[in-house]
This record gives structure tokens, sequence and C-alpha cells, in this order.
């Protein structure tokens, strides 16, 4: 069992410019539109497989080929639960990384786009939050954020096991656009599952614009999950998910973190990585939820 | 674990400073976060690196592409990374 606890960031002033039983929590995909995403229908990776193969170069985190897919119907679910974050330091540097939403007024994403001594020198000042944001289009209004928190065990020894943030948010936007749900699943039943993970890279798109990929999980340790899908940064906080069958709902089982550089050498494999969420995990973000409110009839 | 400043400019072909390029961190000797910086109004972007090799990588507004190699030792600061931009894509 692992300890941990909350870190909230401190309240700034005025801004200037700038292995375990399963465990869920309820999703939502917001206000029904009568119009259901063919991206969805045709990228959206459902399910277990065997072994993909692809070609393979380099080391970087687009592993070979790079098989990453715009989404254009942003405007719909499950993309529109995904935000363009740009963040904006104490000293007014800024910064692009991925969120996602998980309950009406709570974000999730990596705990580095919150809080870290590499490139913040700390808690960030402010996040703006662009719901499915799609290049020069913002199809949902850009919120902003100067409530932040994260768990002790980044804070204090920036752990990638435990590189996740939480953004609170004044205005309940996930009503609109729903929220993915998230589970701590033991290693059993995601080991072959297919991954799907989206967000907003830097190399295409200039991180305005939303890229999906799907692919196979390569390996699941106790805190991490390995993946064979590429990435980039800018990415940084994007859900990783299931669909446990054709018909399911999408679960979130990881946060988008590491590329290749996250993997141990003695996994022998080419994977990015994202923390797992684990019970100890899923306990924290409960409690962030609350914070906001809770789920409705939760 | 001992950690490095390290300061540079993105600039373009010209040696003109590049705002709001796009500087991420793509290949690594320790684990990285997918995080992307924007450079500030004079190109300008800082990090904290801890010992090791990294390749950061910047892309402009136009599409174009410029890398750094970087050797960290523990405690050397670094203050003059200059990352060029080109044009064209990496293969």
């Amino acid at each position: 069992m692992v300890d941990l606890k909350s870190v909230a960031n401190p309240a700034f002033s005025a801004l200037e410019a700038v292995p375990a039983p399963r465990s869920t929590t309820p999703g939502s995909l917001g206000i029904a539109t009568g119009e259901q995403s063919r991206s969805a229908l045709y990228l959206l990776a459902k399910g277990k497989s065997g072994p993909l193969l692809r070609r393979r170069t380099g080391l970087e985190s687009v592993l070979g080929q790079d098989d990453r897919v715009r989404i254009l119907d942003t405007e719909l679910p499950p993309w529109r639960m995904i935000c363009a974050l740009e963040m904006r330091g104490p000293s007014g540097a800024g910064a692009i990384g991925t969120g996602w939403l998980l309950g009406p007024r709570t974000l999730l994403t990596a705990g580095h786009c919150v809080h870290s001594g590499r490139f913040f020198g700390g808690w960030v000042r402010e996040i703006a939050v662009s719901p499915g944001r799609n290049g020069a289009t913002f199809p949902f209004d850009t919120v902003r954020s100067t409530r932040f928190a994260s768990l002790d065990a980044w804070v204090g020894r920036e752990d990638p096991d435990f590189d996740i943030g939480c953004v609170h948010l004044d205005q309940p936007i996930g009503e609109r656009l729903g929220w993915f749900a998230i589970g701590a699943l033991p290693p059993n039943e995601l080991e072959g599952c297919l991954v799907n993970v989206s967000g907003y890279p830097i190399d295409r798109g200039e991180g305005a614009e939303q890229y999906h990929h799907r692919n196979r999980v390569l390996r699941v340790s106790e805190r991490r999950l390995f993946y064979d899908v590429d990435t980039y940064g800018g990415q940084s906080g994007a859900p990783v998910w299931i669909h446990e069958s054709s018909n399911a709902p999408p679960l979130v089982v990881g946060i988008h973190a590491y590329g290749t550089s996250g993997t141990p050498a003695a996994f022998h494999i080419e994977a990015n990585s994202a923390p797992r969420i684990i019970p100890e995990v899923l306990d924290r973000i409960r409690a962030w939820v609350k914070e906001d409110g809770g789920w409705p009839g939760a | 674990m001992t950690v490095s400043r390290c300061r540079g400019r993105v600039v373009d072909a010209d040696g003109v400073p590049v705002a709001r390029a796009r500087v991420t961190i793509v290949a690594a000797s320790v684990p990285m976060p997918e995080i992307a910086l924007l450079t500030g109004s004079e190109g300008d972007f800082e990090l904290a690196l801890p010992q090791g090799r990294f390749r950061l990588r910047a892309h402009g507004p136009r599409g174009e592409i410029g890398e750094a190699e970087v050797g960290v030792e523990d405690g050397v600061a670094l203050t003059d990374l200059v990352i060029g931009l080109d044009h064209g894509t990496l293969d």
C-alpha cells in the first residue's frame, strides 16, 4: 500500500497578464448531440488484441512510422472531453499540455503540467483549458484556472509513477461536455488491452490540433502502463483509455506522461508510458472531484 | 538529485529570435515528460535538467524545425544554448 496525500497549490493574488479489486468512477457523455462521432466509429480501439507488428525506428516517442490521426469532429464525445492546455508559470513562461474531464468541474492531467521544478520552478500560476480545440476553431469556451492539486509523491520527489495533476474548474463545463470514467484495474485485466491516446502534440498542429492513436499495452508494472502508441511533446496529461467491449463506454486507466526515455531498459521494449490509476490514486482523485462538488447522483 | 539550469533561445535562419516556438525533449538518458515549452518574446526558454544527455527539438510557427544535443553535468548551468530553426522536416 502506498500512503498518498493530496497537495494543493498556494493561492496566488490576482494574476497579471498571464493489484486490487477493480474500482471505477462514473462517466458521462454530456448533453446528447444527436450525432455520433465518425472518428470514434472508425478509430477507437476496443477490447484486447494479440501483438500488433509495426515498423520501428529510432528511440523517440513516435515509434517508427507515425500512425497518429487528426480528429476533426472534436465537438463530439469523447473528443470534446479532451482539452488543449496552455500553462503559465510564475515567471510568465508558457508551456503546452493536454488534460481531460473526469467530472463536471474537475480536469486531470500530468503532475508536471501543474507542478514542476524542472519546467516552472514549482506550481504553475494559471492554466487555460480549451475543450476540443480544433486548430483555430474553439468549439467551446476556453476557461482558466488557478487552483491545482497533485500528489505528495510527485510534488516532493517528482516520482514518475505518481505524475498526476488535478485542475479544479470554477465552471461546470463537464455537465455539457461529459467526462471520462476512470478505473483502477488489476494488471491481468490490462494486459493485452488496446488503448487509445488522444492529445495535442506540438509537432503536428502546433499543439492546437487533436491527434489520436491506438495500439496494444506492451507491459503493465506495479504503477505504470507501457504501450506502443505514438505520442509527442504536448501530449503530457492525455487520457489513456480502453473500451472493455465493443459497446462499452470509455474507461481511463492511465495518464500519458512519458516517451521512450521513461521506459526502463531492462524491459527491452520501445514504449511510451503512463502512471496507472491504482486504488490509492483513485482515492485521491475521488477526493479531488468531491472538493469540486462531486459527481451528480454519486 | 541535483539539477542544472539550462537557458536557451530559438532563432530563425537569419538569427532572429522566434517567439512562441515550441520546445520539447525528444530523447533523453533519463525519464523526461512529454511537455512542450513556449519561447518568450526574445525566443527565450529555461528549464532545469538532471545529469544526463538530452536532445531538444524546437518547432517554429511555419513548420520549421531545429535541434540541439545537450550534455548536462551536475550543477553546471548552461546559459548559451541556441537552437536554430531550419526549413523542412526531419525524417
